[in-house]
């Protein structure tokens, strides 16, 4: 049961001194672990395993800029590392925000060689919040006509995250498929971008270190 | 006055726009194309190539029946088409053919599509093999769906992480609360029936959403997924050999059960959301140790 108690103490942001907006979406209306969704397991070399999750939700509460019936949420991604012997061993919080029902949504994962790195779409406003941190709200990516930035959280295999705008960081009009990617190694990567000054669909490649 | 300003605002601002991204660069080699060709789907990328699926007049979501599939196979280096496989549209059955998906493992790459006939009320889903010259099998139905005229149907498809196992769900939906018994079949890598599931099978109180699948080496297969029950989502994870599943149920009656001998209960000492999540968690790592062979299922 100890990995129940770590787990529970992780949940307490303030108690670690994380900010609000990090670990299990504490300022949320959908906060704790049962909005996660878990759709990635990496089984590690020790035997152990790597999950990861999304929060997820749907509301009725439809912010003026989205034209649904209903607003589909796809936030925070919560990595957690589990050794062989099922104790957990780091637990990380990517912070986003996405309200969007489209092929933008979520992200999209790519196994590196020693890094994970998830690439979603997200809003330019938040690079700075991902640069520096701190008491910033985090902005809605919410459609592909919006200012997009394509965005990286590489993780280390000890639980640091890092950040990277993808592609050419002077546009701010361009968003990457996360259904339509595909990995063929742990260094290439290719997928479908759009490019909204072209207004063109282009078949974009990216090499990982 | 006014004009200079802005038109000085305007020239500087490219370099502004720069000085805030300046990004740390780790990833490199971005090189795009724009393409005029129908996409479907990415298939797979080998020795400088990458395949594609295109559906003639489709967009991404859409798929429209009867049209020319093409497989298209461009260069990895200069992203330049290389060939162009037309792939012609069967009919089944006297009916139309939607294409639903393409599928690439080391048997090489496989279509599926869909039929719904409203006379009989039936969906079928049809299989056909696609060779990477662009050479197709004869299609053959490998699950069907009855009644499902009027109503939204879907198969889902869910493949095991290294491609070598599918499971196909039937999800229909009778009305706006209520979500059909799922059946499930389960296929080989050649999409070859293994079993199918039936009315006895614990998935009998809703919808049952496969998340992971994972094939042991004696070729058992153990999925995760979760029922979804009044909007709520409650974990399970089952031994599909056997039909067994552990299953943790409400929202504040946090238990175990493992449907092969239904007498065994584990109740959780604690109840709490995050407890819930712990449950699963340890459920998907027993799963991926039992894969390796290594210990038991279910240590609590």
């Amino acid at each position: 049961m100890d990995i129940l108690k770590k787990f529970s103490e992780s949940s307490n942001p303030e108690a670690e001194g994380r900010p609000n907006s990090g670990l299990f979406a504490s300022d949320g209306p959908f906060k704790g672990l049962e909005f996660f969704t878990y759709q990635n397991f990496v089984p590690q070399p020790d035997g152990g395993v790597i999950v990861i999750g999304e929060r997820r939700y749907y509301t009725l509460d439809i912010p003026k800029y989205v034209f649904q019936e209903n607003a589909r949420y796809t936030d925070e991604i919560l990595v957690a590392s589990f050794g062989n012997d099922g104790s957990l061993k780091w637990l990380s919080s990517v912070p986003k925000r996405q309200v969007v029902n489209s092929v933008t949504a979520s992200y999209y994962l790519h196994q590196g060689k020693s890094e994970l790195y998830l690439i979603f779409n997200d809003h330019v406003d938040n690079i700075e919040y991902r640069r520096n941190g701190g008491d910033l709200r985090l902005q809605s990516y919410s459609s592909p006509t919006s200012s997009n930035a394509i965005m990286v959280a590489k993780v280390s295999m000890d639980g640091l995250v890092s950040y990277q705008q993808l592609g050419d960081t002077s546009e701010s009009n361009k968003w990457i498929s996360t259904s339509y990617s595909l990995s063929a190694n742990e260094e290439n990567m290719l997928t479908l971008t759009l490019n909204k000054m072209l207004s063109k669909y282009t078949f974009t490649q990216y090499k990982f270190p | 006055m006014r004009i200079s300003w802005f038109v000085g605002f305007i020239m500087f601002l490219p370099f502004i726009q720069t000085a805030q991204s300046d990004p740390v660069e780790t990833i490199t080699g971005e090189q795009y194309k724009i393409f005029k060709t129908p996409f479907a789907q990415f298939l797979e990328e080998e020795e400088g190539v990458f395949y594609i699926i295109g559906v003639e007049n489709s967009a991404f979501d859409q798929r429209y029946s009867n049209r020319n599939i093409h497989l298209y196979k461009y260069s990895s280096l200069s992203f330049s088409l290389q060939e162009d496989y037309v792939i012609e549209p069967f009919k089944y059955l006297g009916h139309k053919t939607f294409f639903k998906k393409a599928f690439s493992n080391k048997r090489g790459f496989h279509l599926l599509f869909t039929c719904q006939i409203n006379k009989t009320g039936k969906m079928y889903l049809l299989y056909q093999k696609l060779s990477k010259d662009g050479k197709v099998g004869e299609p053959r139905m490998i699950a069907e769906m009855n009644d499902v005229k009027d109503k939204v149907a879907h198969f889902n498809l869910h493949f095991s992480e290294n491609n070598d196992a599918i499971l196909i769900y039937e999800e229909v939906m009778e009305d706006a609360q209520r979500i059909r018994l799922p059946i499930l079949t389960m296929c080989d890598q050649n999409f070859d029936v293994l079993w199918k599931s039936n009315a006895t099978t614990p998935f009998k109180d809703g919808v049952f959403v496969p998340t992971q699948l994972e094939v042991s080496n004696a070729g058992e297969l153990f999925i995760l997924g979760y029922g979804k029950q009044s909007g709520e989502k409650n974990y399970m994870a089952c031994i599909t050999s056997d039909y067994g599943i552990i299953r943790i149920v409400g929202k504040d009656d946090h238990k175990l059960f493992l449907f092969k001998s239904l007498d065994k209960v584990y109740t959780l000492p604690q109840s709490n959301r995050i407890l819930r999540a712990n449950c699963l968690l340890q459920v998907s790592i027993q799963i991926l140790r039992m894969s390796r062979q290594e210990d038991p299922l279910l240590v609590l």
